[in-house]
């Protein structure tokens, strides 16, 4: 029956996501053809009389429903409401976070999906956390220096490997690789001799090993394991999206991010767009916001309708207007007006604020209208 | 696949139309249908209602077209 609810749609203008809500409500109701048709046609009717019409400010109506809510949001960021612990900017901070496209956000989190022979056993995913999370020297052996004989000395805790499944082998490796410098073990510990005797140096030994990752990505500072429904999820704090993708059990369909940039690097701009309108949904729902989907639809299209993200203001949308009256109206007025004169600029006055600056009618609502004279008037229009 | 819109004035146009018409009105053009009003700005809505009025509008298209996704690129 679906087909055939879906046949009739066909010819009508109606976006695929409104197709598949009247069809999922037709088949609720187990409509017949005949109500089917009824139905769509006043489906049809309806949408039609809530399409924006042409002329209507529809930038403007975008920017004020998403700043009234905005006023009231509050100053905050507290604990991510259901997940242990994890720290995640919220309310204005995290809304300016998204607009202005921060590359590194304050508070970057994935949410990482298995595939379903690792979502439903603990111990698996829990090794997957393992292979993820950033471990560090520190975590599993006890730096120590000894100034006397220069050297540096990393003592393993057996317990400690075991828990991250390392060994000392890998471990040793690891050491090696990153310093360059040959490993020797004595009795269960490893030692680096500092070449020169040169108290700097030895710190400086000492800083590198302190900082080094042995195991995992550098990124994911923390993985939590939680169970959602009859599936293992990890959140983790920290994001490195690409690298998260390629790792062996992981989802990367389902697992996402919530720095935009980096779903903008790996996945491109179209995934890019429906990440901004996500986080800015979410950002505002949070705090028991209601904005109008398609307001933040208009917004996130504009910041990625030349194929890159740009950020809203200075460095991006109004900064690249091509009107120099209208940069000049947004900010830094001196300077963009003496460096357009420098280069001798031109301004066709095509777009709003121009001609509201020069003081001529706009191109928008009535002033859109072009009046032409109609010879035939027979009545009835 | 493109479908188009039925033809009607958007709110806009129907503003433009029936402030010029009564423009007109009030500098002293005929009026075109029977009334007893005085006020022009009334005689120039009820000649937009009868579909009297000689003045259209030019769109830059015909008519509201939905574009898919691949008209495009």
């Amino acid at each position: 029956m679906r087909e055939k609810y879906m046949e009739i749609m066909h010819d009508y203008p109606f976006p695929e996501y409104l197709k598949k809500s009247i069809a999922d409500e037709l088949e609720r109701i187990q409509a017949d053809e005949e109500t089917a048709r009824k139905v769509i046609e006043r489906c049809h009717e309806a949408y039609l009389r809530n399409l924006v019409e042409p002329g209507e400010a529809a930038g403007i109506v975008a920017a004020q429903s998403i700043g009234e809510p905005g006023t009231q949001m509050t100053m905050r960021t507290f604990h991510y409401a259901g997940v242990a612990e994890i720290n995640v900017t919220l309310g204005l901070p995290r809304l300016i976070e998204i607009l202005d496209v921060r590359k590194n956000p304050s508070t970057p989190m994935m949410t990482i999906k298995l595939l379903p022979e690792y979502a439903k056993d603990r111990e698996k995913a829990r090794e997957i956390a393992n292979r993820l999370e950033a471990t560090y020297i520190t975590d599993i052996a006890e730096i120590v220096t000894d100034l006397r004989y220069m050297r540096v000395i990393v003592r393993p805790d057996e317990k400690a490997l075991e828990r991250k499944s390392l060994d000392r082998e890998k471990l040793k490796k690891k050491i090696e690789k990153s310093l360059k410098i040959e490993v020797e073990e004595q009795n269960g510990e490893f030692v680096i001799q500092i070449e020169e005797p040169s108290y700097k140096k030895l710190m400086d030994t000492f800083d590198r090993l302190r900082r080094l990752v042995v195991s995992g990505i550098k990124e994911i500072r923390r993985v939590i394991i939680r169970r959602e429904g009859d599936e293992y999820v990890l959140y983790t704090e920290g994001s490195n999206f690409k690298r998260v993708m390629k790792e062996k059990g992981v989802d990367f369909t389902r697992t996402v991010t919530n720095n935009i940039y980096e779903i903008y690097e790996v996945l491109g701009i179209e995934a890019a767009r429906n990440a901004v309108i996500n986080e800015a949904i979410s950002t505002l729902e949070e705090q028991g916001l209601e904005v109008d989907r398609r307001h933040i639809m208009l917004v996130a299209d504009v910041m990625t309708a030349d194929g890159e993200l740009k950020q809203i203001g200075r460095h991006g949308i109004a900064g690249e207007k091509q009107s120099i009256l209208a940069r000049a109206a947004f900010e830094m007025t001196v300077n963009n007006l003496l460096d357009a004169a420098v280069k001798g600029e031109f301004d066709r006055l095509n777009g709003i604020t121009e001609n509201i600056i020069v003081g001529q009618p706009i191109k928008l609502g009535t002033g859109d209208v072009e009046l032409r004279v109609k010879l035939f008037t027979g009545g009835d229009k | 696949m493109k479908k188009v819109f039925p033809f009607e004035y958007t709110r806009f146009e129907k503003a433009r139309i029936i402030g010029a018409r009564a423009l007109q009105i009030a500098m002293g053009a005929p009026v075109l249908i029977e009334t007893n009003s005085k006020n022009p700005l009334d005689i120039a809505k009820d000649e937009f209602e009868r579909g009297v009025i000689p003045i259209t509008v030019r769109r830059r298209r015909d008519a509201f077209v939905w574009l898919q996704r691949h008209d495009l690129f």
